[in-house]
């Protein structure tokens, strides 16, 4: 369980808190986005949940430790994995291998288990032939799924994603989205984003806006009210923007973020293959 | 494509070869015999799956490292601007005023001229000087940053702006707006390339593709033409936009007559159509 308990951030200099008094709960296994536009507070709320920034009030509880208390960082950090917007800020090693191992050394893995574990995550994010190759030579999409992998290895029980799939090409974001299918059933997911589109996909989606969290509900909910202005800065899904035509010319009761709930409810089934 | 009749050649690469870490463990080689072609007012995505050499094909136009062999040749007055992939980390100057005329100064620009093409640059970049001149880059928001990095690049007026990744970490109202950029660049007769994977972005502002695959042109036309071919884009490691994909959903349940990148209300439409096909069939 992440607790979030009315939690502001200040930031020296500004009269604007970064954060606002935000909170909410993310229940074991709950899989959730975090849509808002630049600025919004986003990165600030990630960084929040693995203690890497502290609230100025309030309070983040994590499995019940609290961000604040040193003596619970190490199981802070080790409980939620965080990838951040910007892969290099996170690369400390001279070799992917070296990379991926680092968090592992840290936790005193012993060699053989982690021999195996990098190897595994090697293969997984498809950096196998990248094994030897520097992390800053590497592309910006290779240095997001060597990211990825650095995290995945760890089997963190929360991962935080800071809209890491801006940087990935389509096979990328395909192995992507096959290792969160992938991920335990109580793995908890939040990922952050700025497009309408990636958070649709996600059971519940949180609307942060200059701080504030604006919105907190299934997809369908939140598209239904967000402002105006949030709208310009995050837009709204293709699917929505289709089906609320359907609506205005009577064939559709109510808009939906899913094509296969247009489809159903026209009676069209989808034909096997066509969701690729 | 590049070649018509108002347009001349900016840049030319001949048969370009590039070699990460030659001869040591993790050796890549990530130009494999590029030939191609810039003309003044192209406007070209560079697209291509991850380590395809999206970046290192951009650096070579920019003159940031010579090829191993082969040959990049640059019009006289055509040396191109180039905005690196976050790019808001390049700033080092101490006020948005300093940083965005540095390279300006450097040139031997005279300080009015200076003055006159930062006050332009910020403007277009939606940055109002009046507001922003003065304050230290340092303390603006990463989208503010992003801004100051491309009114340097735009103050420097040159033919040819080569964008790596410009809407990484944008939002939609930050990605509009480097569209109308990009638009004010065309009507300038400015050239551009925008190499990324954000296909919604590189749809609406490019009518020429390049795509690579493992350093080679695999493609280089007419952006409908690509867009069309989601087999083609697939295996080439590439994302389309999100109206075609959609498009691609909706043909496959029997749709027919969507264009490359239809608009929901197209979409919305041509999904009317089969209905009422399908229930006149019934």
């Amino acid at each position: 369980m992440l607790e979030v308990h009315d939690v502001t951030v200040e930031r020296p200099g500004r009269e604007m808190p970064v954060l606002d008094r935000v909170s909410f709960r993310l229940a074991p296994g709950e899989r959730a986005a975090l849509l808002g536009g630049n600025g919004s507070g986003k990165t600030t709320l990630a960084r929040l949940l693995n203690g890497t920034q502290l609230p100025s009030r309030g309070r983040v509880l994590i499995h019940g430790h609290d961000t604040r208390d040193p003596a619970a960082r190490l199981e802070v950090r080790r409980r939620v994995g965080l990838l951040f917007q910007e892969p290099d800020n996170q690369f400390v090693t001279t070799t992917v291998e070296r990379e991926i191992a680092f968090g592992l050394e840290n936790l005193c893995e012993v060699p053989e288990r982690m021999r195996d574990s990098v190897q595994d995550a090697l293969e997984d994010f498809d950096l196998l032939s990248h094994r030897q190759v520097p992390p800053h030579e590497m592309s910006g999409g290779e240095k997001a799924r060597l990211a990825l992998a650095c995290v995945w290895v760890m089997g963190p029980g929360t991962v935080v994603m800071d809209e890491t799939e801006s940087l990935l090409d389509l096979r990328g974001s395909e192995t992507l989205l096959h290792k969160i299918e992938d991920l335990p059933a109580e793995t908890t997911l939040l990922r952050v984003t700025t497009d309408a589109d990636v958070a649709a996909s996600a059971a519940r989606i949180l609307v942060l806006d200059e701080g504030r969290v604006v919105a907190d509900g299934a997809p369908e909910a939140v598209f239904a009210h967000l402002p105006e202005h949030v709208v310009e800065r995050v837009g709204v899904p293709l699917v929505w923007q289709l089906s609320m035509e359907l609506v205005r010319t009577g064939r559709l009761h109510r808009p939906t973020v899913s094509l296969q709930n247009v489809l159903d409810a026209l009676g069209m089934p989808e034909p096997p293959g066509g969701a690729a | 494509m590049s070649a018509t009749a108002a347009s001349r050649t900016l840049l030319e690469a001949n048969d370009v070869h590039v070699w990460y870490q030659r001869g040591l463990p993790g050796e890549r080689h990530a130009l494999r015999g590029v030939t191609l072609q810039i003309g003044s007012g192209d406007r070209v995505g560079l697209l291509g799956a991850s380590g395809a050499g999206k970046s290192t094909l951009l650096h070579l136009f920019a003159q940031l490292r010579s090829p191993n062999s082969g040959r990049v040749r640059v019009s006289d007055d055509t040396l191109p601007s180039l905005v690196f992939q976050f790019p808001e980390r390049q700033l080092f100057a101490e006020s948005v005023r300093d940083e965005v005329g540095y390279g300006l100064r450097q040139a031997g620009l005279a300080a009015a001229e200076v003055e006159s093409r930062v006050y332009a640059a910020l403007g277009d970049v939606g940055l109002p000087p009046e507001l922003f001149a003065a304050r230290t880059p340092f303390h603006l928001s990463a989208g503010e940053r992003r801004r100051v990095a491309l009114a340097g690049a735009l103050a420097q007026r040159r033919r040819l702006v080569l964008l790596d990744e410009p809407t990484l970490g944008l939002d939609r109202e930050g990605a509009a707006r480097l569209v109308e950029i990009l638009e004010r660049l065309h009507a300038g007769r400015v050239a551009y390339w925008v190499a990324s994977h954000d296909a919604d972005f590189v749809a609406s502002t490019c009518s020429r593709l390049v795509v690579l695959q493992s350093g080679v042109v695999v493609f280089d036309g007419e952006a409908d033409d690509f867009w069309r071919q989601p087999e083609r884009a697939a295996s080439y490691g590439v994302r389309r936009p999100r109206e075609s994909v959609l498009a691609d959903r909706l043909r496959a349940c029997g749709a027919e007559g969507l264009p490359s990148r239809p608009s929901a209300e197209q979409l919305a439409e041509a999904l009317l159509v089969l209905w009422h096909r399908r229930s006149t069939e019934r």
